[in-house]
């Protein structure tokens, strides 16, 4: 099961900070594509991290089952 | 891995004490400090009371780590910290300390200015404004 994670703005959009999604050989761009339609997130700039390192939605990636993907807003430290 | 998140504010006698035990390090010449206060900014009539921390630690710590090589390669330090809060830290509280260390002064204002940027571009930390109607806003950093 991949594991997708949710931050901040996004967090609060989608009611949970975590779940767990059984999809094999998904393609990355899709995968966000149905969440943005699922919990109304196309409105938020964000970044995309798989496995703990930003990745461009324009390069190809085929999620794999022991994936992290996690969608994270802005970043505001400091 | 050095621990840089700390739950809550960071207080003025946490920042003391790390001064305190740089005082044995007598090749250190020059210290320089950041300390990043909450603001009670103002919008539409509601008043920033606090802010709430979280963050990707997964992410953040390894981005840390990378951001404390690169200024000691980058910088000729004697030592460096980063603390970060996380959770709830009051208007007027620090939710950021930069402590840089070194033999001369000429090092320490530019480590300490790349250090912060660095810090609030690159690490995965995410600010809730708490206003006084308790409502929320979500930081943005400029």
């Amino acid at each position: 099961m991949a594991v997708i994670k949710y931050f901040g703005q996004i967090a609060e959009a989608t009611g949970c900070t975590e779940e767990k999604i059984s999809l094999v050989n998904s393609d990355l761009k899709e995968l966000i594509q149905t969440l943005n339609e699922q919990y109304g997130l196309e409105r938020f700039q964000k970044n995309i991290a798989v496995n703990q390192v930003i990745v461009k939605l324009e390069d190809a990636y085929s999620v794999q089952d022991t994936d992290e993907i996690v969608l994270l807003p802005p970043f505001s430290g400091g | 891995m050095k621990k840089v998140f700390i739950e809550g504010a960071i207080t003025p006698e946490f920042i003391a004490q790390s001064l305190a035990k740089h005082q044995t390090k007598h090749s250190i010449g020059a210290h320089n400090i950041f300390l990043g206060q909450v603001r009670a900014d103002e919008t539409e009539q509601q008043k920033v009371t606090a802010i709430e921390y979280t963050c990707y630690e997964e992410m953040a710590n390894p981005k840390l780590e990378a951001i404390r090589e690169e200024t000691f390669q980058e910088y000729n330090l004697t030592c460096m910290h980063i603390y970060h809060s996380l959770g709830r830290v009051k208007a007027g509280e620090i939710c950021l300390f930069v402590f840089v260390s070194a033999k001369r002064r000429k090092e320490v204002y530019a480590a300490t200015e790349y250090i912060v940027n660095r810090v609030k571009d690159e690490v995965p930390i995410f600010g809730k404004e708490i206003l006084d109607n308790e409502t929320h806003q979500w930081k943005v950093n400029h």
